[in-house]
């Protein structure tokens, strides 16, 4: 979708110009004005534009309301109707208004001007249609900006910029509602992290096969069974979900681009990701299994991925439009680091960057002007979660042993404030202590705690880490134990070695196979007899549950965040013209965008993806020949 | 811009799942591992060579297949990394009958890096 799809685009927004009202009259006038010599155009040009998205009517087409002078009677303007000819009116309301409808082949703007040329005339204008507005009813509606930018500040944002943003810089998805909310003809596979589809306000729209081998709405490709489940306590594939698809007017949480639509789950990612070989199968599954839209709000700074590249032509071929990431490291993936599924270069892919809450660009989002195709909301992105979050706000308790401690007001920085933290040593360098020491050489120690996960759907630990060990000789491990007591044993849940350099880094610990009362967790480390170093810090740790029927809803940023509002309104589309192909779903997302500046140097095609525009956007005539005589 | 580049380059050398713990501790890490799954391979083969053959072939390398991709693609794990330049040596690949690529990672584009934070000295 790089620059081809910019030309077709452009090439879409001129004749869209010329064929302002799609009619194949006008274009014929229009083309065989601005020619020098007349020209024909085939009939196919006519087939080509009767296509059946079109914006509901702005205004009745044949009446207009005109207010006549008060100096005149109503017999006055009764003789002044007659002597212009026209064929009835109605008399509305109290003042000299008339209602009159249009005749003579008179357009309603020609009829209007006429009108308002007169000298017994205040004002003349169309008789314009309203419509009852599609909002819905949902409790937590007000905090999708990306549907509505009323200026609204997102409570539980965490980007800091531009909350609240400039109202009117959203997808115009309350004009798109006015057509259609309801996407249920069309399926949305999202590769992510598996889905928690008993939350409660995705349940409802959910992917069912006909299949008994695939009852869960979907198959683990990470785990390669046939639950999706999100088990491993991780956020990321349940909140895609709800962008594209929370259950939209059903008075609770938060509302989907589509209010109804089939999500098919298909997790590819585990706590450390996930690789090729999972994604080819999973994408391959989602176009084998009826699959319209694919949402992948993942990638990799990897080399060109031969298999990957195939799976999206084998998508293609099967007529899905696949919406991915642009990647948050802020680089450029034209001229810096290529960042695939991104920069594949097929036409049924759309590659998205973020945008915040005043159209600029998310200050973590990957650009390209051959490889990021639009933008899309990306930042405080409320959505579905899959279970409530416990932050640990104390280590005490915790059992510990070796040069294990835990410091409750750890300032690490002052503007970033006292910090819980777990580390080894007791006296670790980075909580200011009067006297920094390193760990102790054949450390083999553990601190760890117990956690009660019984009736979960899954689980993780979330925490960030300082670490400082001698590089593949010195470790720390973490380890569960769903029967409870000293985790360690001879199968980590993650081994660690090396260093952060003074930095933080992100930590994810899956509990999946310790959903139990009894369950410990903890975290060990182990040292040689030669050099230490300054050790391990763990601190912001959060235990993230899945839960039946869940009825959280969270914040967080991302161009993972930004994809899946694109995929919502691919469904949108899909959903009006079931007939639709995917080239045409892709034209219609990159040409009915909304020009934006910031995304004017960043992007293929400057645009923020737009719902009523996509819904509206009419595809470039196919077939058409124009021959000069 | 240096805290992510730090932060790129210390992911580099730590983070590895249980599942691929023993590869990773038998390779010397560099800058491409951080993206691929260490010593796991796909090979793609057309109809006329058996994967089979070509895990007979690799047998020093303890080969193991993890999955049938299907469309004669496959999924193995070596015990001892042979590379990808030993796996290219093979014969099917001169006769164009075969390759083979890394098993990348991918992972999930939720933006967290705004969390990382810098020890105070």
């Amino acid at each position: 979708m790089k620059y081809k799809k910019l030309s077709i685009a452009t090439l879409s927004a001129l004749i869209f110009g010329l064929i302002s009202s799609a009619s194949a009259v006008q274009l014929k006038s229009s083309l065989a004005n601005n020619a020098s010599t007349p020209a024909v155009i085939s009939n196919n040009a006519t087939k080509a534009i009767s296509l059946p998205v079109q914006a509901k009517p702005s205004f009745v087409e044949d009446e207009i309301l005109v207010t006549f002078k008060n100096t005149l009677s109503s017999t006055n303007v009764d003789d002044l109707l007659n002597s212009m000819s026209v064929s009835s009116s109605e008399k509305i309301g109290k003042q000299n208004v008339r209602l009159i409808k249009v005749s003579n082949g008179l357009s309603v703007q020609q009829a209007v001007n006429s009108f308002a040329a007169d000298s017994n005339v205040i004002h003349a204008q169309p008789n314009y249609r309203y419509y009852a507005t599609a909002i819905p009813n949902d409790a937590s509606y007000s905090q999708v900006w990306a549907l509505n930018n009323t200026a609204q500040q997102i409570t539980k944002g965490k980007y800091p910029i531009n909350n609240p943003g400039v109202a009117g810089n959203d997808m115009d998805a309350e004009l798109a509602w006015e057509h259609i909310t309801d996407c249920s003809n069309t399926i949305v596979a999202v590769l992510d992290t598996g889905i928690n589809y008993q939350h409660e306000d995705l349940i409802a729209n959910m992917w069912n096969s006909n299949d008994p081998l695939y009852p869960n709405h979907g198959f683990d490709y990470f785990a390669n069974d046939n639950d999706p489940m999100a088990s491993d306590g991780s956020i990321h594939g349940t909140h895609v979900a709800g962008t594209i698809g929370a259950r939209g007017n059903n008075e609770i949480g938060s509302t989907g681009v589509c209010w109804n639509v089939q999500i098919m789950a298909l997790r590819v990612l585990g706590p450390q990701g996930g690789s090729t070989a999972g994604i080819i199968k999973a994408i391959e599954f989602a176009s084998d299994n009826g699959a319209h839209i694919i949402n992948m709000s993942l990638g990799s700074a990897a080399a060109f991925d031969l298999l990957f590249s195939d799976s999206i032509s084998y998508a293609r071929d099967r007529n899905v439009v696949v919406i991915v990431a642009a990647g948050n490291s802020a680089t450029n993936t034209d001229t810096q680091t290529t960042f695939y599924p991104c920069n594949f270069t097929q036409d049924n892919l759309i590659c998205v960057a973020a945008l915040d809450q005043s159209y600029a660009l998310a200050n973590f989002s990957n650009t390209g002007t051959t490889s990021v195709d639009v933008g899309a909301p990306g930042t405080n992105i409320m959505s579905t979660w899959p279970g409530t979050k416990l932050e640990v706000t104390s280590f005490t308790g915790w059992i510990r042993n070796g040069g294990w401690g835990h410091n409750d007001t750890c300032v690490l920085n002052p503007a970033a404030g006292p910090r819980v933290m777990m580390m080894n040593p007791s006296n670790w360098v980075g909580c200011g202590p009067a006297v920094p020491g390193n760990y102790s050489n054949n450390e083999n120690s553990i601190m760890y705690n117990n956690f009660n996960l019984s009736g979960l759907l899954g689980a993780r630990i979330s925490a960030q880490a300082f670490i400082d060990t001698e590089l593949q000789i010195d470790f720390m491990n973490a380890y569960s134990k769903a029967a409870g007591g000293n985790p360690t044993n001879p199968f980590p849940i993650a081994t660690i070695s090396g260093s952060t350099n003074n930095f933080s880094i992100p930590a994810e610990f899956s509990l999946e196979d310790c959903l139990t009362a009894t369950c410990t967790f903890g975290v060990n480390l182990t040292s040689n007899a030669t050099i230490t170093k300054t050790g391990i810090a763990i601190f912001d740790m959060v235990l993230q549950k899945t839960e039946a029927n869940s009825a959280v809803y969270e914040s967080i940023n991302g161009t993972s965040m930004a994809s899946p509002n694109v995929a919502g309104v691919a469904a949108l589309v899909r959903a009006y013209n079931p007939n639709f192909s995917y080239q045409e779903i892709v034209n219609a997302i990159l040409g009915g965008g909304q020009n934006t500046p910031s995304l004017s140097t960043t992007t293929v095609t400057g645009k923020a993806v737009n719902a009523m525009g996509s819904l509206s956007f009419i595809n470039v005539p196919t077939g058409v020949t124009v021959v000069a005589q | 811009m240096i805290k992510v580049s730090l932060l790129f380059a210390s992911i580099v050398i730590l983070f590895s799942c249980s599942v691929e713990q023993d590869s990773i501790q038998d390779s010397k890490m560099t800058v491409q591992h951080k993206n691929i799954i260490v010593g796991e391979y796909i090979l793609s083969l057309d109809n006329s060579i058996s994967i089979d053959s070509i895990m007979k072939k690799l047998s020093d390398y303890g080969p193991k297949m993890l999955d049938d991709l299907k469309r004669g693609r496959y999924l193995l794990r070596f015990a001892q990394d042979p590379g990808l330049d030993t796996l290219k040596d093979l014969n099917c690949f001169t006769e164009k009958k075969c390759t083979v690529q890394y098993n990348y990672r991918y992972k999930a584009t939720n933006n967290n890096s705004q969390e990382t934070l810098k020890i105070k000295h």
